[in-house]
């Protein structure tokens, strides 16, 4: 019979399959405190808040690397992964940053290399607009005026990057968000 | 490598995942691999403390077969259905995983 730490393991075994109900050990071992977890999370996360600007400066260096390295040794496997590297630091981070704008960018440039079945075929210009344009939102930062453009901007890289994906028969890949706990 | 049913650590404990990978098929894949809950990015601490506390006051059952060994993917049963049994998996087999594939093999 296995065991969890220490404990046995309810085991039912039917035609094809087991279901295995472990016991909860964790539950043992949680402390219930007066104070609220989520606000002291949140708490922490502000506390970091004045260095956030100056992280995204040091991602969008990342990118320009990696953009300098796709120019002196073209799309190859290795500069490709680099900038599909930086581009999906930057996608991840970017809104916990306070740049929702960079993040969406970010993604627009993921889904170009990650969807070309070909990457060392994405035109270098397109490439190019989508690290400058993270490099400018970055540099207007806010502002309606700045929302707006780089939605725009957005939109017309998309339709850019389409159009190259869809003369190249990509295989765009369906997004989701995070699974509801229940659903 | 922790899903290993034999394995010496504790192969039952939760996985909470973080990714900035939303594409679907990643997430089945993750889900497919084990995982108890994934979280994609951008993250706030409420959505993490939720996910914490369900793994703790609502574990699942594991479910092992022969392709897969993990929490049980079924959170709710759904009473209209009226499908064959998928856990069947010569009728539906599973997304393939290389990575856990390689792994058996170098067992």
């Amino acid at each position: 019979m296995p065991t969890c730490d220490g404990e046995k393991v309810a085991i039912e075994t039917f035609a094809d399959y087991q279901i295995i109900r472990p016991p909860n050990t964790l539950r043992e071992k949680v402390r219930v405190t007066a104070d609220d977890p989520v606000a002291r999370a949140e708490a922490a996360v502000a506390e970091l808040s004045p260095h956030f600007a100056s992280w995204m400066d040091a991602e969008c260096d990342c990118l320009d690397a990696a953009r300098a390295s796709a120019h002196a040794s073209g799309l190859t496997k290795s500069t490709a992964a680099a900038l599909l590297h930086a581009a999906h630091d930057i996608k991840g981070d970017a809104a916990t940053f306070g740049f929702p704008l960079i993040a969406e960018m970010a993604d627009g440039l993921c889904r170009l290399i990650e969807s070309a079945r070909e990457p060392s075929q994405i035109p270098l210009a397109l490439i190019d607009q989508h690290v400058d344009a993270v490099r400018a939102i970055k540099r207007e930062q806010s502002g309606e005026e700045a929302s707006r453009i780089a939605s725009r901007l957005r939109e017309e890289l998309d339709r850019a990057s389409a159009e190259f994906l869809g003369a190249h028969e990509s295989a765009a890949a369906q997004e989701t968000a995070s699974p509801p706990i229940v659903p | 490598m922790i899903r290993q049913p034999d394995a010496n650590t504790n192969p039952y404990v939760p996985i909470i995942m973080i990714t900035g990978h939303t594409e679907k098929k990643r997430v089945l894949a993750a889900r497919d691999a084990g995982i108890t809950e994934i979280l994609v990015k951008p993250i706030s601490a409420k959505a993490l403390y939720q996910r914490i506390v369900n793994v703790i006051l609502n574990p699942r059952p594991f479910v092992r077969t022969k392709n897969y060994f993990g929490p049980d993917r079924r959170r709710s049963l759904n009473p209209n259905y009226v499908g064959g049994e998928r856990r069947n998996e010569e009728r539906d087999p599973l997304i393939p995983q290389p990575a856990l594939e390689k792994a058996k093999l170098a067992e």
